[in-house]
């Protein structure tokens, strides 16, 4: 029993943080404890084994979802003169008979699960034909290799939701082009801006024999890049290149296309060269998730246009 | 009983809040997050089915990777959404609807 404390203590955490992230009055207390959430979730991956599901929650999960709440938090603060953004406290009772419902549905489900196996049939298969992916990572095989369709279209979403959010046309972060005199985000910068090139890079690297991989440099090349556009707007005021932004998804069809025509086959990588094709793949889509999560808080414009309202029409289309 | 069931009990109860707060809360910032809850819920139980001692299934690991990305994504158009929502009302001075 004392094997479990641990995550019994940690289960409880996660389920207190989730009560006080959704039941809390005020939405930047709800933000607080979602990142702190998020935190806690990834030390469960690493719990369960999922190392590389950890350094992504980490930091997409928990920081770039974290960073677009807040943004968007101040956006809406700074929007409302009279919406309310706190709303009348919810009943206790009505809170009571939802939590009643919710113990009930999780205990009979938990009973359920209890008398039931996990069928690890898939994790056999994959382990068995490892040998043949061209990495040792099974994540980063089953992720470029077995399933590498999904990943395809998963770049393939991301772009889209950029898309969206170009077209929408308005930036979570005003434009301003004034150097931030803030002297603690300036030291932070470079502190942290080295640090994370680098270790996007590392992880990017050991991405085919250990956890990492491309969206985790991504990721944390998109942490580097917001910060530094925080600290030093000038520095990344111009507009970001297309296509940068659309490398990933170019260069996975493109290798789509060319194993097409090798393999008669869409993304069988010839069996001697897959590992080289997979770094390809995944450096380019590092970059451009990167570049995209970057987008996803910053529209790139013209350096003059100030205000993001009237060119909304005008810049949307042409900008990327 | 292993700490498999722990973590598949802690993500059917996220998911269950998340959905909790989704339907009672009225602030809509709240209520992209109690959706982000509910995903992290989903999560949760995808990876505690992975596990087990002898052998860790990394198919659910990889989904899960997938499922982050989407989320991030979703949730970067919801609150874009929601902000030119919210700011078309004071640029525009006419009717609005009140959040």
């Amino acid at each position: 029993m004392m094997f479990y404390l641990f995550d019994i203590i940690i289960a409880l955490m996660t389920i207190i943080l989730a009560c006080l992230c959704l039941f809390s009055r005020q939405a930047i207390n709800s933000i607080t404890y979602f990142i702190a959430l998020g935190l806690i979730v990834a030390l469960i991956w690493t719990r369960l084994g999922a190392y590389d599901v950890a350094i992504a929650e980490a930091a997409i999960g928990s920081g770039v979802t974290g960073a677009l709440l807040l943004f968007s938090w101040r956006k809406l603060r700074a929007a409302k003169s009279n919406i309310t953004l706190t709303e009348n406290t919810i009943s206790k009772k009505v809170i009571a008979t939802a939590f009643f419902i919710v113990v009930i549905i999780v205990f009979s489900l938990s009973s359920i699960l209890l008398f039931s196996k996990p069928n690890s049939a898939l994790a056999y298969l994959v382990d068995s034909s490892l040998s043949d992916s061209g990495v040792l990572n099974p994540v980063t095989a089953v992720l470029l290799n077995f399933r590498s369709f999904d990943t395809l279209l998963e770049i393939g979403v991301l772009f889209l939701a950029a898309l969206g959010v170009y077209s929408i046309g308005i930036s979570l972060f005003d434009y301003e082009l004034k150097p931030s005199s803030n002297f603690l985000l300036h030291s932070l910068s470079k502190l942290v801006v080295p640090a994370c090139v680098l270790f996007g890079g590392y992880t990017l690297w050991v991405g085919s024999y250990s956890p990492g991989g491309a969206f985790q440099a991504g990721a944390v090349w998109a942490g580097a890049l917001i910060l530094l556009r925080l600290a030093h707007p000038r520095l990344l005021a111009r507009k970001l290149s297309p296509w940068l932004l659309t490398i990933g998804l170019i260069v996975f069809i493109a290798a789509a296309i060319a194993t097409f025509v090798i393999n008669k086959n869409f993304l069988l990588y010839p069996a001697l060269y897959a590992g080289k094709w997979i770094l390809l793949i995944e450096t380019a889509a590092a970059i451009s998730i990167a570049l995209l999560l970057y987008s996803l808080f910053f529209i790139p414009k013209k350096i003059n246009s100030k205000s993001a309202a009237n060119t909304i029409t005008d810049d949307a289309g042409e900008s990327i | 009983m292993s700490i498999q069931v722990i973590y598949l009990m802690a993500g059917i109860l996220l998911f269950c809040l998340g959905v909790a707060a989704l339907i009672l809360r009225k602030n809509p910032l709240i209520q992209v997050v109690a959706i982000n809850v509910m995903g992290i819920g989903v999560f949760m139980w995808f990876i505690a089915n992975g596990y087990s001692i002898d052998i860790i299934d990394n198919v659910p690991h990889a989904l899960v990777l997938t499922g982050i990305v989407v989320a991030v994504s979703a949730t970067a158009f919801a609150l874009l959404l929601l902000v030119r929502i919210q700011t078309r009302g004071t640029t525009s001075a006419g009717d609005r609807d009140d959040v």
